[in-house]
């Protein structure tokens, strides 16, 4: 690097910490450190020999945002860059971020950080496989909302006028609490009974978004997706435990929608 | 086992990223005999048993066999009650309450063995749990009828048993 380089350096604008509160007139409040320890699952593929093991964190919740996901990204920014979990759009929307935080599953980009010094536990989705750290392998629940064919089907064909199918308020009121899933798994990774017989129940995320297909005014298959769930396990393993609902960041309720396709299959 | 007969031959099975459909068979079960056939198409797996089960439709295991469940527990509410109303010793009451109260409980049973001793991860101890159950309430349906022939019968035991310390 030649002189000049050297010197225009020595004025970056960005100042060192030191002076920048010695120059500073009037320095901002800064707020006294709370130390938080964040334990965090952790497992490395790359090494099958380690277990998992939990890894402490401490990190000052004070100089970071409120959400667990502020903290976990800021554990990666600063102290572990080997730290791996998902994250996309950091507002409740994208599901990525799925995790058991604090002995419950939710998102990490809406659980707020309680501002006090007890540790907080970070697990990935229980019972589930373990790509690595806090991501679960969610390949078989995916298989699982494919196999019930989540589109309209129609055996009509589409509207012979070739415009959009139509449907009445009241008919579109009826995917209200059900569309809004965004598939993030808490709720089936909530269910005792989806954690013992994962591989033949469907588990209460699947099950609300059959519902909200069977429901649709627009799809013509309702009884056709029904049969197919005539079985002791795809819905039958739903003993109304109802840790779905509890847990559902979205605040909705997939146990309702199991019930109610109980309901309608016992009439018919 | 079967099971594992057909995970294998999934496992051997030479993976070519050109075969967009593949028939993969899971053993699936009820009385621990169905053989389910699910055909779908698979990017190459990651597991072997990454593959979504489906059965055979039988709707005396799906939602004839839940119906039934529904059945029984609103009856067994109605002869739980009856004996608060009508007395207890009442013969007919006795007889129902012996017949569909086991009965309704080895339901639950099922559902327990169904939900913790699956066939697909056990095997026979599926079978043996199961039988095991059906025979115990096979005995409680005996032992319960001879006490309602023989004895007392059950309202009238509640009721003794109820006020046993006021009797003396």
């Amino acid at each position: 690097m030649s002189f000049a380089g050297k010197a225009l350096r020595s004025f970056s604008t960005i100042p060192a910490r030191g002076m920048a509160t010695a120059a500073a007139p009037a320095a901002p409040t800064v707020k006294a450190p709370l130390v938080k320890t964040f334990q965090i699952y952790r497992w490395d593929p790359a090494q099958p020999s380690s277990k998992p093991h939990m890894q402490e964190y401490k990190i000052d919740i004070n100089s970071c945002g409120p959400m667990v996901l502020d903290a976990l990204l800021k554990i990666k920014n600063e102290q572990d860059p080997t730290l791996t979990f998902r994250r996309s759009c950091r507002e409740g929307i994208c599901g990525s971020c799925a995790m058991n935080i604090a002995g419950g599953n939710t998102l990490a980009c809406i659980a707020k950080i309680e501002r006090d010094s007890a540790p907080l536990k970070i697990y990935p989705l229980p019972h589930m496989y373990v790509v690595k750290d806090l991501v679960p392998d969610l390949t078989h629940f995916y298989r699982q909302y494919k196999s019930i064919e989540p589109y309209l089907k129609q055996k009509t064909g589409p509207p012979a006028d070739g415009k959009e199918n139509l449907q009445t308020i009241e008919d579109r009121k009826k995917l209200d609490g059900l569309y809004e899933c965004i598939l993030c798994a808490c709720c089936s990774t909530s269910c005792p009974s989806y954690w013992w017989n994962s591989d033949v129940y469907l588990g209460p995320a699947v099950l609300m978004q059959a519902y909200r297909w069977m429901i649709d005014s627009r799809d013509q298959f309702g009884p056709e997706r029904r049969a197919a769930m005539q079985n002791s396990f795809s819905v039958y393993r739903c003993h109304t435990i109802m840790n779905c609902a509890k847990t559902c960041p979205k605040g909705l309720n997939p146990g309702k929608a199991i019930a109610e396709i109980k309901k309608i299959m016992a009439a018919e | 086992m079967a099971m594992n007969i057909a995970r294998s031959r999934i496992a051997m099975r030479p993976v070519s990223l050109l075969a967009c459909r593949q028939t993969v068979r899971p053993v699936a079960f009820h009385s621990g005999r169905m053989l389910a056939q699910h055909s779908a198409d698979t990017a190459p797996a990651l597991r072997p048993d990454d593959k979504v089960a489906s059965f055979p439709p039988s709707a005396s295991s799906g939602s004839v066999h839940w119906n039934l469940e529904r059945g029984l527990s609103l009856v067994n509410a109605g002869l739980i009650t009856a004996p608060f109303i009508v007395g207890a010793g009442n013969s007919v009451i006795d007889f129902s309450l012996g017949v569909v109260l086991p009965i309704h409980i080895q339901l639950g049973l099922e559902n327990i063995v169904l939900d913790y001793v699956p066939y697909r991860k056990y095997g026979h101890l599926y079978t043996v749990a199961l039988w095991a159950t059906r025979a115990f309430t096979g005995l409680t349906l005996y032992g319960i009828y001879q006490f309602n022939t023989n004895d007392v019968g059950v309202t009238e035991f509640v009721k003794r048993v109820w006020h046993a310390d006021k009797k003396e």
